[in-house]
């Protein structure tokens, strides 16, 4: 059994918080890419799509 | 490495935030592993519920509308966990604060366990169904519990063997409820014709008013959407972007997760309209059909019961894990057993389904809604991260004891909102407004707005967003250090 295994729960995390806090709050860290103007206009298409299906149903 | 280690390495990457550089999960793959999860079988019964209330036009227009449309605000969820790449529970501590997170969150996973009993009521009538075919006996109600207990029990014998085995075995998930959708469709166009099928109407209106039983429909749809309310977090970490998390999401738990139900309307009209028999269960509909292909999806339908079982009692045991680190997973495994066990022994889920609905939805509606509010339009997408993870009384999400008022306030005026609007036991609505917004609907307006109009007032403000204040005080201090 490897000693990372025999840690104990509390003590992995710990560790494992901090060094990938410490990535993450440093300057240099990039996010994965956004969303973009076109998925919000997808998203209205997509919404107006639904109302229309929504609207058939009903008359 | 044994289970017990395998459930702490997990819920250890499980808590800890994902890097950029460790995404792995494209659209491709988040759509995949979505639809996988929305292949259950209770969208079987969701579809057979609905057309309960309302004729097959409606009901389908309902379903695919009304489920993709909420998906669409809704699934932006997806969006913290693949920038932040932290699970939704970590967090909603700036939404709720430590302590108020942890209350919500018991409540909200004692309530999803009602997925897994609805799954026992499918895999026990499954199986009484094929013994009645293969013997011609009937076995007495009294037993279908006990054979519905059987799910739970390989289901735990499964998830006790740890993820390995239960990768593998999802694997008939898929082809199981493809197999019992494409048997259904089947058996509906040997009977009916399209222009045939849409002339059906509902089975048990609640009202003689069309527009009662529709909102009531619209209701247990935004319901049943709010049910992802509490896996929201774990798949979007892995997103290589958010573009594509989000489109996989509404792939599959939008638009497949919608048509899966509508796919249970049609068939539980058609069983009911010729053999007479109405249910929201679809093990009943393959029973009433009969015959070689019946019984090969009432087959499909016990393996996809287990296979679901083993696979919500693992994740969700190591959801527990970081909540109750103590606890070693094999007694968290048997803890949700039991209760699983006790929700399908008294029967309560499947015969107060609509209730259960009604649960998922006052819980699942407003707490997104307070999410999105918070995330994109109070925090504008800056958080702390270290402060999402250490709890003293300096850190910016200590809030109130543990708790963060704004966030409970708003929760609380959208749960009397829905109560306020609509009767979940007896279906009916308690005031005019419900047929313009359903319960949920308003509870998530007025939740969404509670929320966002405080936090407009300056004291609110500085309150909730501390993050912002430590953060721009530690910048101040690190230059103000480098310039000395």
């Amino acid at each position: 059994m490897s000693t990372e295994n025999s840690k104990d729960f509390m003590e992995l995390l710990q560790e494992e918080l901090d060094s990938r806090i410490n990535e993450i709050e440093s300057p240099g860290y990039e996010h994965v890419p956004s969303l973009t103007k076109g998925d919000y206009v997808g998203m209205i298409s997509a919404a107006i799509v639904c109302v229309v299906i929504i609207v058939i149903g009903i008359v | 490495m044994n289970n017990e280690q395998n459930a702490n390495q997990e819920a250890v990457y499980g808590i800890a935030p994902m890097l950029s550089k460790e995404r792995t999960h494209g659209f491709m793959a988040i759509a995949a592993v979505t639809i996988v999860y929305s292949l259950a079988p209770w969208c079987f019964t969701q579809g057979g519920t609905i057309i309960s209330v309302l004729g097959l036009k409606a009901a389908l227009t309902n379903m695919l509308g009304v489920i993709v449309l909420f998906s669409i605000i809704y699934l932006l969820t997806v969006v913290i966990p693949t920038r932040e790449g932290i699970d939704t529970w970590i967090y909603q501590r700036a939404v709720f604060g430590y302590k108020g997170i942890v209350i919500i969150w018991f409540v909200a996973i004692f309530a999803t366990w009602g997925w897994e009993a609805v799954l026992t009521g499918i895999h026990g009538t499954s199986i009484s169904g094929l013994y009645t075919i293969a013997t011609g006996n009937v076995l007495p109600d009294s037993v279908i519990p006990w054979l519905g207990s059987t799910c739970v029990i390989v289901g735990f014998i499964i998830a006790l063997m740890g993820p390995n085995i239960i990768t593998k075995i999802s694997y008939v998930v898929i082809p199981g409820v493809v197999i019992a959708c494409i048997v259904l469709f089947y058996y509906v166009f040997s009977n009916y014709s399209w222009s045939e099928l849409m002339q059906l109407e509902a089975i048990y209106p609640i009202s003689e008013n069309f527009r009662e039983n529709y909102m009531v429909a619209t209701e247990w749809n935004l319901a049943f959407v709010c049910a992802w309310y509490t896996v929201l977090g774990v798949i979007p970490r892995l997103g290589k972007s958010e573009k594509g998390s989000y489109w996989g999401f509404m792939v599959g738990y939008g638009v497949v997760y919608a048509l899966i139900a509508c796919v249970g309307a049609v068939g539980a009209l058609a069983v009911s309209d010729q053999k007479g028999v109405y249910s929201n269960d679809p093990s009943i509909w393959f029973s009433e059909i009969g015959g070689g292909l019946a019984i090969l999806s009432m087959v499909c339908l016990i393996c996809s019961n287990i296979s679901i079982m083993s696979v919500a009692m693992y994740s969700l045991s190591v959801s527990t894990k970081s909540v109750l680190p103590k606890w070693s997973y094999r007694k968290i495994l048997i803890a949700w057993s039991i209760w699983v066990l006790f929700l399908n022994f008294s029967g309560v889920v499947m015969e107060y389904y609509s209730v259960f609905l009604a649960v998922i939805g006052f819980i699942g509606g407003p707490t997104v809604i307070i999410i999105l509010v918070d995330y994109f339009l109070v925090r504008r997408q800056k958080i702390s991260m270290r402060d999402m993870f250490e709890q003293g009384k300096e850190n910016a999400y200590h809030y109130t004891k543990g708790f963060n008022m704004v966030g409970v306030v708003a929760f609380l005026c959208g749960t009397v909102a829905y109560f306020l609007v609509y009767d979940p036991i007896n279906y009916m609505a308690r005031a005019e407004i419900f047929n313009f917004t359903t319960g949920t609907g308003l509870s998530c307006i007025v939740a969404g707005l509670v929320y966002g109009i405080l936090a407009q007032i300056p004291s609110v403000k500085n309150y909730l967003l501390k993050d912002k204040f430590l953060k721009d005080k530690l910048l101040n201090d690190k230059i103000k250090n480098q310039e000395d």
